[in-house]
């Protein structure tokens, strides 16, 4: 990645570690997702780095 | 990144062999067209990036790197073609040799072997926009606003923001689809668990009293809430195994699917009309199928390019950028097709959910068919439930959907024959069963509770991971949307600010007021500039040729300072002024003295004058630079550099070759006296025909060098300036001595002579030539700068000679006497 895409990715990550739907994990995963594929990275594996494991069982 | 000290080209493109050496400094090539500059250029491109961009790309099919890379005579032997480029690598404070030859035109062999130099030279080798042509920079200028930001963002690197934008968008459109039906399959479950206890309403107390009451029955205790982990059967027995038929449930679930078979076709009426009406467009479009189609390849096949070889269909490509641009051309076509695709797409969409809801409701009826009755109808039931569970799962593609064209435009329910009937008819045989004992009923009710429960659960579960999943891929796009249109508008800003800065300082005499604007909007770059303050238009709109090219450089300059920032430290920019006019070209002198003095600058031209005034501009120092006054197949460049020449001169001589010395030596001495003879204002006898040679300009040059003496000589005499006169009577005591030399040798050099048969004379018979005129040289040259002397102004009476240094400055103009 060029310096100005790694710029905006970093941005884009800390934009996203900023909200309350992503949690530290989740962000980790995104960041090791993109630092290894960049912007080759596959749609459903970007899928797949945003999941979380079950919470609590719902009533 | 990098400084070039050496370039050493061996039969590549137009050269021969060849050695420069800009010492990390900046440096021009100037030259005639067609005297072999552009292959210094392709040269440095091809060491540093394995690729020569003027053999590739648009226009240039049938050329290759590989079969025209090596000279015209080396063709067949591209491991004779090679260059080498010595670097100096700032950030490491070390050097490094790279040598690439066309044979292995992806290898670069580096020593010393250092793993961090190398990957600087992988980083160089990124960018092959650190050589620029003319042909490039009308690419930013002249050029419409989609193509525009193509190559902008391609020269910017930042392809790669709009490969992850889409990437995003996918994932967040797969996500939803993901949740849709994980939701729809969560209503299902727990449609079928509101069915199950009969309530109108899921409410958790009304549900606890169902329980409570069947567990009553069952003699167990009252449980207090409805938790997430409840067990209804909490307390029964821990080995008991629970049937799960029971009557009430079994008949809500058989009228369930009843009704629900015969509402669905009005639910779907609408999105299967619209679906069927696509259908039909497409079979009689089939040009209109193949573009939705390769759209989609197309879409896909792009995110693959990583090299020029097509990943879809194995072609080779000129370059990467080109196979790119074709695939992207396609994708733009396709534009119509991809509404048409999203409309079809969304419609079957809402088919496949009530087909999922309609299999779900099938499945809870399917356990009720036992007994030998019901054996060929449970086998038809079964069918239709994979048909709907088909349908359910088999239309998110234009594919699955047109491979289901029949299926949809026909019976696409196809439910079992007589289905109504048979359901009717199960409801009465399920009604008819014994009523279960309270106990059994409890017993039952509450296991097959505990199943819908778990069923629910888990779909729930599902569903909010999906639904959790689909809003941060939501989000992740919108997010990455915001991030990279906030990164490319302030990027943008800066290269608008430094474009138009540097353009108004290369034009402060006219454009003092000049402006521009960089929009971006829908994948298009605009550009529009000042003209003289009559408004905002596009570059090409009144702005002459010269403007035109001074702004694409000025926007390649604002562009390489972004992508590079501290490390633009090396440009090659090739005859990219030729259109700029001499003051506005010293003004970019300026500019790139001022703007970029950490920049090494190598620059071709055609035009000797702008390569002084890159001199006397200081852009390049006295010896940074080399002059290339002829080209032949056999030679290729002929450098005028005073040292080189003689050097070549004495190595044919060495080996004998007399006439490959004469060549040299004639074609060397043909070109400095028809400078010298243009710089001093020498009187040369008119020929018609323009076909001056040696003998027609050697003796007036050095009659003219003789009266410019007298002239400096009488000038600094009547000023009294002792030391300018002490200074002429030297030069012309050497002036005397080496024309002493001339006349000796003057039956060799005289007119009845033709100098083609210097090379048919003996090596004793020519080395006193050589020697003579190289002396002779020396007394038209400054030995500190290396320029030739020139007089001053050009036309009208001579007011001084002098060099580009200034170290020679010979005052002409005598005193006037009153």
């Amino acid at each position: 990645m060029s310096q100005i895409e790694s710029q905006i990715t970093e941005d884009f990550l800390t934009a996203l570690g900023e909200t309350e739907s992503f949690d530290e994990e989740v962000v980790d995963r995104l960041r090791r997702l993109l630092s290894a594929a960049g912007p080759k990275v596959k749609p459903d594996d970007v899928v797949k780095a945003l999941e979380s494991k079950p919470a609590s069982t719902p009533s | 990144m990098i400084n070039l000290d050496g370039i050493t080209i061996k039969e590549f493109r137009g050269v021969r062999e060849l050695s420069i050496a800009p010492n990390r400094k900046s440096f021009v090539v100037s030259g005639p067209n067609g005297s072999g500059k552009s292959g210094v250029v392709d040269a440095i491109e091809f060491a540093l990036t394995g690729d020569v961009s003027r053999l590739s790309g648009k226009g240039t099919a049938g050329l290759s790197v590989a079969t025209h890379g090596p000279h015209v005579t080396k063709r067949d032997d591209p491991a004779a073609a090679a260059v080498t480029l010595d670097i100096f690598v700032p950030s490491e404070n070390k050097t490094v040799k790279l040598t690439r030859s066309v044979k292995k035109p992806k290898v670069a062999v580096i020593e010393p072997k250092d793993e961090k130099l190398r990957a600087v030279l992988e980083r160089v080798a990124a960018h092959p926009e650190i050589t620029l042509s003319r042909r490039d920079i009308i690419r930013y200028v002249i050029i419409e606003p989609t193509e525009r930001s193509r190559q902008v963002q391609t020269l910017l690197k930042l392809d790669g923001i709009g490969q992850l934008r889409a990437t995003l968008k996918t994932a967040s459109n797969r996500a939803a689809t993901a949740h849709n039906t994980a939701k729809t399959a969560a209503a299902a479950a727990r449609e079928s668990l509101k069915r199950h206890v009969d309530l109108e309403k899921l409410d958790s107390d009304e549900v606890l009293l169902v329980v409570n009451r069947n567990r009553a029955i069952l003699g167990l205790a009252a449980l207090s809430e409805m938790k997430a982990d409840t067990h209804v059967l909490q307390g029964a027995a821990t080995d008991a195994t629970f049937a799960t038929f029971n009557k009430e449930s079994s008949l809500r679930d058989i009228a369930a699917l009843t009704e629900q078979t015969a509402t669905i076709s009005d639910r779907v009426r609408e999105p299967l009309d619209r679906v069927r009406e696509i259908l039909s467009q497409l079979s009689a479009e089939p040009d209109l199928l193949d573009r939705i189609r390769r759209r989609a390849f197309v879409e896909e096949g792009l995110t693959f390019v990583d090299a020029a070889t097509c990943p879809l269909c194995d072609s080779a490509w000129p370059d990467i950028d080109a196979l790119r641009a074709h695939l992207q051309e396609k994708l733009a076509k396709a534009a119509a097709a991809e509404a048409i695709e999203a409309e079809l797409l969304d419609n079957a969409a809402r088919i496949a959910v009530e087909a999922r809801q309609l299999a779900l409701s099938v499945n809870a009826v399917v356990p009720l068919l036992r007994g030998e009755a019901w054996v060929a109808f449970a086998d038809e039931v079964s069918t239709w439930n994979s048909h709907l569970d088909g349908l359910g799962r088999g239309l998110d593609s234009v594919d699955e959907i047109v491979a289901r064209s029949d299926v949809l435009a026909g019976d696409w329910l196809a439910p079992p024959p007589d289905l109504t009937a048979r359901l009717d008819a199960l409801a009465a045989e399920v009604a008819a069963l014994p009523d279960q004992t309270a106990s059994a009923n409890a017993q039952t009710f509450l296991a097959l509770l505990q199943d819908r429960l778990d069923a629910s659960r888990r779909a729930r579960r599902a569903a909010l991971a999906a639904e959790l999943t689909a809003s941060r891929a939501a989000l992740a796009y919108k997010t990455f949307c915001e991030v990279s249109e906030h990164g490319l508008r302030s990027l943008y800003d800066t290269v608008e600010e430094d474009f138009a800065a540097f353009y108004r300082a290369i034009n402060s005499d006219d454009e003092a007021g000049f402006k521009a604007k960089l929009e971006v909007s829908d994948g298009k770059l605009d550009l529009s500039v000042d003209f003289h303050g009559q408004g905002m238009f596009p570059p090409g709109a009144y702005h002459s040729e010269g403007h035109q090219d001074g702004m694409g450089v000025c926007l390649y300059l604002a562009l390489m300072k972004q992508v590079l920032g501290d490390d633009f430290r090396l440009a090659v920019l090739d005859d990219v002024v030729m259109s700029v006019d001499r003051d506005h070209r010293r003004q970019f002198c300026r500019l790139l003295k001022t703007q970029f003095p950490n920049t090494q600058f190598i620059i071709t031209t055609h035009d000797l004058v702008w390569a002084r005034q890159m001199r006397t501009e200081g852009v390049v120092d006295a010896k940074g630079g080399v002059n290339f006054h002829g080209w032949s197949v056999a030679t290729g460049p002929v450098c005028e550099e005073l040292s080189e020449i003689w050097v070549d001169i004495e190595t044919d001589l060495a080996k004998n070759d007399v006439p490959a010395a004469a060549s040299r030596l004639r074609r060397h001495m043909e070109y400095v006296t028809s400078e010298l003879a243009d710089e001093l204002g020498a009187r040369v006898r008119y020929k018609g025909d323009g076909n001056y040679d040696l003998g027609d300009m050697l003796s007036p040059v050095i009659r003219r060098q003789g009266d410019l003496l007298g002239l400096a000589a009488k000038a600094a005499g009547s000023w009294g300036n002792e030391s300018e006169v002490e200074l002429v009577r030297d030069l012309k005591e050497k002036r005397s001595a080496i024309l002493t030399r001339h006349g000796d040798e003057n039956w060799i050099l005289n007119k009845a002579v033709h100098f083609n048969d210097w090379a048919q004379f003996s090596r004793a018979d020519f080395e006193p030539i050589v020697a003579v005129l190289k002396d002779l040289l020396l007394l038209f040259r400054c030995s500190t700068c290396d320029s030739w002397l020139r007089v001053l102004p050009k036309l009208g009476d001579p007011e001084s000679l002098k060099c580009d240094c200034g170290a020679i400055s010979l005052n002409l103009k005598p005193k006037k006497t009153s």
